[in-house]
């Protein structure tokens, strides 16, 4: 027999209830942390990342 | 232990997030982006209060919506999303201010014991990356999915 997810199962997940919302793709071309990211940029530029893990 | 999040509406190519957060200052709709950086390898993470005057994102707002837990969560949440989408690069995210950067630490703080388990979690000292641990302090994080 299928058991119901109930809300408790639900908010017990990792990853929040999300929903698409097409009316944020008229955003995507507009930036809206562009100083975050010229700050992420200018720190990449000289940063050593660590390796990348690859999967197995 | 539970702990509660916010619902999220995504773009269609889970990088850009808003939810409403809900406490005794009102409804505040905040944002969470996932920035594509000059390094194709990295997505910073950008989140702020949307403001409803300037039609901008305010990434030095602190609301004080006495739901700081819950928005960490569902911030925590959004991550997981985007690397559900994009399980091959790492998250970069710094604070805008000191401020923001230990509220960032206490989130990733807060969520840990968890985190560790799903991510390869890294502190920023300088130009160096070294392993996240609690206690430290760091200019910036960084995030590898774990597989």
């Amino acid at each position: 027999m299928r058991v119901m997810k109930t809300v408790k199962d639900i908010s017990n997940q990792n990853v929040p209830f999300v929903t698409i919302d097409k009316s944020l793709d008229k955003l995507r071309d507009k930036i809206f942390f562009s100083e975050k990211l010229e700050k992420a940029n200018k720190v990449l530029s000289t940063a050593k990342l660590p390796n990348k893990k690859r999967s197995c | 232990m539970r702990i509660e999040k916010y619902p999220l509406k995504a773009e269609s190519r889970f990088t850009r997030f808003e939810f409403i957060s809900e406490g005794p200052k009102g409804e505040i709709r905040k944002r969470i982006e996932f920035q594509e950086t000059t390094n194709s390898d990295v997505y910073n993470l950008a989140f702020g209060d949307f403001n409803p005057q300037t039609r901008g994102i305010d990434d030095l707002a602190t609301s004080d919506n006495g739901d700081t837990e819950k928005v960490l969560a569902t911030v925590a949440g959004a991550v997981y999303t985007f690397f559900d989408k994009y399980p091959d690069v790492f998250v970069y995210a710094t604070g805008s201010t000191k401020a923001r950067t230990r509220l960032y630490r206490m989130g990733m703080t807060r969520f840990y014991d968890k985190m560790k388990k799903d991510f390869y979690l890294y502190g920023q000292v300088g130009d160096d990356f070294v392993e996240f641990e609690i206690g430290a302090e760091y200019d910036g994080f960084l995030a590898q999915r774990r597989f």
